[in-house]
């Protein structure tokens, strides 16, 4: 959301107090409130029913021993809170969401600035590999993870018949827990790294010419001069890159879900809520519980990026 | 390919690389970028061949095209197992249509307001707006699905395009208001100075000018509902369900023997419209992505 912050156009109120903006209130800002009004309102209204009303619910859900479809349910305030930070799953959800997100959002972005920077070369055929990168992003998690599946599968799979003629045996992807994690970490990784190349692309191309020149001038090599200019300079884009990827690799359910329907080592806190409430367990307050505990984090790195990401990262 | 004279990297001069007899880093970035693309793309290559390939060679892995047969995809679109294939891309195109069109109408006029009007609390609207798009799916899953059971709607398509519409709306108002933030809006007074009320500017001199923006928009709102599996999985019914639910579904069919020529002959037909419209849009889709994000 912080993401227009760079933008504010010109001619915004300043940010005065109350006495400045009664000033403000009249004549055309009035007309145009009322405009606004019914420019937005539709939207205000849309969102306002399915998205933070539905929201809301989930957190009066969250204080509820409830089954999802029944008419009954008893209020345990804080009950399903206590029980998931004193169970053995807290440490197991929170471990295996803190690994996923850690992994995947640093491995998609460094891989992301290695492609980027083989991307930004004048070499022929990068318009099309460009697109070929970005592409596994904007595929359905579906039906990237089914393709992948049938990849890692260890007895018909590519992959088992790679490393065959490797003379090594296939590990069991899906039954091992760890391995489940490395299997949706990798493919993951996989689909987001165009994303996160394509952005460092863009923050690549619109380096300043003359700073990298001078650095050449006095006889910086290729090495140095992506470490000691490139990067310091790309750091607005690597903010907004570990927090978009970050908000995303927390909501990351599709890929998990199709690649390992039980989460037999992959349980995320989405996924642990989704299981929850429309698994086996059927406990839709406890599920409730679980994604208000995400919601607190997302919310958490919201706040931080607001708070602190424009203030220390900026050269313009 | 030895006498190319390439920069090494993006930035450097391509002076100092002309002397050598074979240009080693050169070769090596072409041979690091081959990779990457093949990496790339490797697995939806891999989804094509075998969804063109005769079921009883499934698990051949030969990586060329063999066995070159229709019948997976004819087995996809078949309803004897109980797949409903057709039906499901028909429901996706219908929810990503309606979607898109319903989350553009709405989304053009806030976005516009947003970035031209000029009143106390608009930060506050458009953050209200935009933290919607932070709030993690799964968080609004089950009251929606209360509230569907509530007055009847689980099943219907009402229940999947309506609140999908709230959902890729931030997406929509957010990148619509960065990029009409940059038009350049002196025309409007242009034409207002020519006698146009603010309505006609608006029609006649700004949308064809947005006309690119929208667009772009209107690709990822409808991308974005296409690949929407989360809710789907749970207010659709048999009727209603769209492509991602489908195809899911299709490989539970049977756990011993995954019905996998089948699966990547759908997943072909789900994933390639995509990866063709991104190979056609993929500035657009980018510069819609990072609208306003990186300067």
């Amino acid at each position: 959301m912080s993401r227009l912050r760079t933008q504010e156009p010109p001619t915004a109120p300043a940010s005065g107090g109350a006495t400045v903006r009664r000033k403000y209130f009249t004549g055309r800002t009035r007309r145009d409130f009322f405009v606004f009004l019914a420019f937005a309102l539709p939207n205000l209204i849309l969102i306002g029913a399915f998205t933070y009303r539905p929201l809301f619910s989930n957190i009066y859900y969250s204080t509820l021993n409830w089954t999802l479809g029944s008419p009954s349910a008893t209020v345990v305030g804080f009950g399903n809170y206590i029980t998931f930070f004193t169970s053995p799953d807290a440490a197991a959800v929170l471990g295996t969401t803190a690994i996923f997100t850690a992994v995947t959002v640093g491995g998609s972005m460094i891989l992301g600035l290695l492609v980027s920077l083989a991307l930004n070369l004048k070499i022929r055929g990068t318009t099309f590999a460009r697109s070929a990168v970005f592409a596994p992003f904007v595929l359905s998690g579906v039906g990237v993870g089914l393709v992948w599946l049938f990849i890692f599968d260890p007895v018909y799979g590519v992959l088992a018949w790679v490393l065959r003629g490797l003379g090594q045996t296939s590990p069991q992807w899906i039954n091992d827990p760890q391995l489940a994690l490395a299997m949706v970490i990798i493919v993951y990784v996989w689909k987001n790294l165009g994303y996160c190349a394509v952005v460092y692309l863009a923050g690549l191309q619109s380096l300043p010419n003359d700073v990298m020149e001078a650095a050449q001038l006095d006889g910086a090599g290729s090495f140095r001069r992506f470490v000691s200019i490139s990067v310091p300079l790309l750091s607005p884009t690597t903010f907004f890159l570990l927090i978009t990827s970050l908000l995303s690799s927390l909501q990351a359910f599709d890929l998990i879900r199709v690649m390992t329907p039980l989460g037999n080592g992959t349980s995320t806190l989405i996924f642990e809520a989704y299981k929850q409430a429309f698994g086996a367990y059927n406990r839709a307050g406890y599920s409730a519980t679980i994604s208000v505990i995400l919601f607190v984090i997302l919310l958490a790195m919201t706040g931080f990026q607001l708070r602190f990401v424009e203030k220390k990262v900026h050269y313009a | 390919m030895s006498t190319m004279t390439a920069p090494r990297t993006g930035n450097a001069a391509p002076n100092e690389v002309r002397k050598k007899p074979f240009d080693w880093a050169l070769a090596r970035t072409y041979i690091s970028a081959v990779v990457i693309v093949i990496w790339c793309f490797a697995p939806a290559y891999w989804m094509v061949v075998t969804a063109f390939r005769d079921v009883g060679y499934t698990f051949d892995p030969t990586p060329f095209f063999t066995h070159v047969t229709l019948d997976n995809f004819a087995t996809a679109f078949s309803t004897n197992l109980g797949n409903h294939f057709a039906r499901a891309l028909g429901n996706s195109l219908f929810i990503g249509v309606c979607v898109t069109l319903i989350a553009l109408l709405f989304g053009v006029f806030a976005a516009y307001a947003l970035a031209r009007l000029n009143f106390p609390g608009k930060f506050l609207v458009l953050g209200v707006i935009l933290g919607a798009s932070m709030f993690p799916g799964v968080a609004l899953v089950t009251p929606l699905f209360q509230l569907f059971t509530n007055i009847g709607w689980i099943g219907t398509y009402q229940a999947l395009i309506i609140p999908n519409i709230s959902f890729v709306l931030p997406l929509t108002v957010y990148t619509l208001t960065s990029f009409f933030r940059e038009m350049p809006w002196e025309l409007e007074e242009a034409a207002r100075i020519d006698g146009c009320t603010q309505g006609e500017a608006f029609r006649k001199v700004i949308m064809p000018l947005a006309a690119p923006a929208v667009f772009t928009t209107a690709i990822l709102a409808f991308i974005s509902s296409w690949n929407e599996f989360l809710l789907a999985s749970q207010l659709s019914s048999d009727a209603t369900q769209p492509v991602t639910v489908a195809i899911a579904s299709f490989a539970g069919a049977q756990p011993h023997q995954e019905p996998y020529t089948t699966v990547m002959a759908a997943a072909t037909i789900v994933t390639i419209p995509l990866v063709i419209m991104v190979l056609i849009f993929q500035r657009k889709i980018v510069a819609g992505l990072t609208a306003g994000g990186v300067k």
